[in-house]
């Protein structure tokens, strides 16, 4: 089920006044109506996923829950929190890399046997984020020890057993995040489950999330799709150079409106349900190194591969080559995460070697400063300018995963073939505005916005809800044709 | 809402509602849109992009509703129109340079376009519907300005002089001949006389005419033995050629981009099929 569709509008009505309607009798069964709710809303279109998604999540409430238990030697919590992460990484590889594996490996006799079917595997909606979750969970409780994390106490009686399982059960499907992320982590979300009521709820900060981000979908990315599909070949043949090049940071727009929009959507609805997810998104595109873009994008991606991957192997402490080396292995296979093919593989990759690079060249990952004159102003626009470009350049890797067409496209732009074609420019300048001006806010959001909130509360909220307003006009007024989320299909 | 109601009163009232979209399906929303649930003209205009050029106000004091489809044929314009329960129309123009275009996805995407419930909203609330979006608005006024003020200095407004040469069923037998028309008869030129057929029936005259598409004429375009089929096998139904018609005049076709017309070639061509709907005489001449 889309987060913009009218199907989801009704479906978040009548869950959301189920929600606080029985909550008035029992809460825990608000916990019970929200999973419920959750695997409706994944079941939506294609049912059997959620023999999947219960599979998953039973293997992991079960490796839980024997974590939690005092009588466990270390050796046999060490073997099954091992056991658990392997098994959730099968299950990913199976259904994402079959395909993959078998296009690669097996010879053409055997692929006519058996490979065929197994590059026909549909790839379950949401599965790269609730493993992630998965391992999360049961890494947070093994790390933590037998007194478990807070929120995941071990249980003393059977109902307090069934109660954790529940909240366990809850954690996995909570389905603003179930889709595509943020990915959650156990030790961020186990602890709010619990008792809530309407009173508790923030409308303010429930409804500038959901207006922003529904904005940045409808009306910012879902525009921007429509003129992005002339990088998909062969609509891109013969464009001129410079178009191509608009394209590109056009798409680079489009990704981040649909990517952001659906977090905050998600950070939104989750609010309205009592919950705070981690923030996603902190203004990616004024970066000033890949060191920095990396921890302002996707960031609850980012900081998962730090925390269950990059420490693990050494994280920075075994030496500089070794550091290069894990940088490089965290990107790769981070860019493995994204979907089966060699272009992802690349394209983390080569973010690898250049964050690699920035650390052997000491570029450290602070953010650009505007305030110590014209020329350093100017340094640190152009050094923005640089990583948005190489980063707009890499997303090609997304949008075109056939390297043949990624060729064609790189000679396009070095053809140099002079012409702009009006109505794709016009479409890109007007929809890629509200992202460069988000940017901008978040560039002066301290000297201008926040100073404001301090000196004049009152007129800060009025310009804070006149902008909500506008937005909500522009998103009745001026959505796109609705298409699905781009990382649906990660 | 006032903000809504606001920016709707003031399109409404500077009459600056979008003709134009800045994408096709926006483009095409706009004028199916405005059919579907406005649509009383007394002439239909079914088409692709190149007919979509021909506003409706360029034909006026002729009310008319043009239904062409950016990226399709007359195929989906006529569809639409078949829809209608009770027809206001009178007399259809129907550009045949793309009768021969099969059906494609973009049919389907329309389709569910058009079923979405802020369309049928729009009736009633004008900020749903796609005329009034504010990117269309803005591209749709910038459009119009960019072509007007680019025409203005390389010539005046066009006229149209001469009598319009409207030909019918009794022109074609002795010019086409089997061959060419079996060629011409392919599945979506079948299914396009079909639906025309059903139109006639209904009442409805029918003018074809092909539109200046940027390219000389070759003798072995294929739209001669088009027309001369739906001539043959529509009696009633007559045919325009506005290439010619421009020819006669002394006029060359502008485009903006080598196959769409100008928006001053646009109004010479409208004058011209005007000229043609009271010529053949479907309609009788408007006092002006």
């Amino acid at each position: 089920m889309l987060f913009s569709t009218w199907e989801f509008v009704i479906f978040l009505l009548l869950v959301l006044a189920g929600y606080y309607l029985v909550g008035r009798w029992r809460s825990g069964w608000q916990a019970g109506l929200l999973i419920v709710a959750s695997y409706f809303f994944y079941a939506w279109g294609e049912p059997w996923l959620i023999f999947l998604l219960l599979a998953s999540t039973g293997l992991n409430t079960a490796v839980a829950l024997y974590l939690l238990d005092h009588g466990r030697t270390s050796r046999s919590r060490w073997a099954m929190v091992s056991g658990a992460v392997v098994v959730n990484l099968a299950i990913l590889a199976f259904f994402k890399y079959a395909g993959l594996f078998a296009e690669t490996f097996l010879s053409a006799g055997e692929w006519q046997k058996w490979g065929y079917h197994l590059s026909e595997i549909p790839l379950p909606i949401g599965i790269s984020f609730f493993t992630f979750q998965g391992i999360s969970l049961v890494v947070d409780v093994y790390r933590a020890g037998p007194d478990g994390i807070p929120g995941m106490r071990p249980p003393q009686t059977a109902e307090e057993r069934r109660a954790l399982g529940r909240n366990i059960f809850l954690f996995k499907a909570f389905f603003p995040a179930l889709i595509a992320g943020p990915i959650v982590k156990a030790h961020e979300f186990m602890h709010q489950i619990g008792e809530k009521r309407v009173g508790g709820i923030d409308w303010e900060d429930a409804t500038t999330k959901l207006v922003s981000g529904y904005f940045f979908k409808m009306v910012v990315a879902d525009n921007l799709r429509d003129v992005t599909a002339m990088i998909d070949y062969p609509n891109f043949v013969g464009a001129p150079s410079f178009q191509l090049v608009l394209l590109l940071y056009a798409f680079s727009m489009q990704i981040f409106a649909d990517f952001c929009g659906y977090s905050l959507i998600a950070m939104g609805l989750a609010r309205l349900f009592g919950y705070q997810l981690p923030v996603n998104f902190c203004y990616p595109y004024l970066s000033a190194s890949l060191t920095e873009f990396w921890k302002r994008w996707h960031i609850s991606l980012s900081t998962w591969l730090k925390q269950y991957l990059y420490f693990p192997l050494g994280g920075n402490r075994k030496g500089a080559l070794r550091t290069y080396l894990n940088l490089f292995v965290v990107m790769f296979l981070g860019g493995l995460w994204h979907g089966a093919a060699w272009s992802y593989m690349i394209w983390g990759g080569v973010h690898g070697v250049l964050l690699a690079l920035e650390r052997l060249c000491h570029v450290r990952g602070e953010a650009a400063r505007f305030d110590g004159g014209f020329w350093r102003g100017l340094g640190s626009a152009l050094r923005i300018f640089v990583v948005f470009s190489a980063v707009s350049l890499l997303w090609l890797l997304f949008k075109l995963p056939d390297f043949e067409h990624v060729k064609l496209y790189l000679a396009g732009i070095a053809a140099l073939k002079p012409g702009l074609l009006p109505q794709p420019t016009f479409v890109i300048a007007l929809f890629s505005l509200p992202v460069i001006l988000f940017h901008l806010y978040g560039l002066y959001r301290e000297q201008l916005w926040e100073r404001l909130e301090l000196s004049s509360p009152v007129v800060f909220y009025r310009a804070k809800m006149a902008c909500v307003g506008l937005l909500l006009f522009l998103i009745i007024s001026n959505s796109g044709m609705s298409g699905a989320f781009i990382y649906f299909q990660f | 809402m006032l903000l809504s109601a606001g920016y709707v009163g003031m399109v409404a009232h500077w009459k600056k509602a979008a003709s134009f979209g800045e994408n096709n399906v926006q483009a095409n929303l706009i004028r199916l849109e405005a059919y579907v649930h406005r649509g009383e003209g007394e002439v239909g205009l079914v088409g692709s992009s190149m007919t979509a050029r021909l506003l409706p106000g360029y034909f006026e004091p002729l009310s008319v509703d043009n239904v062409a489809v950016d990226g399709g044929s007359a195929a989906y314009g006529l569809k639409l129109i078949l829809r209608k329960e009770r027809l206001a129309m009178k007399v259809c123009l129907i550009e045949i340079n793309t009768l021969t275009r099969p059906a494609d996805g973009n049919e389907a995407l329309l389709d569910e376009a058009m079923a979405q419930p802020q369309r049928k909203m729009g009736a009633w609330f004008p900020i749903l519907r796609p005329a009034y979006r504010p990117s269309s608005v803005l591209y749709s006024a910038l459009k119009l300005e960019m072509d007007l003020s680019a025409e203005a200095t390389a010539e005046g407004p066009l006229a149209v002089k001469t009598p319009i040469l409207v030909r019918a069923r009794e022109g074609v037998r002795s010019v086409a001949s089997p061959v060419s028309l079996q060629k011409a008869a392919t599945p979506e030129v079948e299914e396009a006389r079909r639906m025309i057929a059903r139109l006639m029936e209904r009442g409805v005259k029918v003018i074809f005419f092909s539109i200046p598409t940027g390219g000389a004429r070759q003798p072995s375009d294929p739209l001669d033995p088009l027309a001369n089929l739906l001539l043959k096998e529509l009696p009633g139904a007559v045919f325009v050629d506005l290439a010619s018609e421009f020819e006669r005049e002394g006029h060359t076709p502008s485009y903006t981009d080598g196959i769409h017309l100008t928006a001053g070639s646009a109004q010479y061509a409208a004058s011209v099929l005007e000229k043609a709907v009271i010529a053949a005489g479907f309609l009788p001449q408007s006092p002006q």
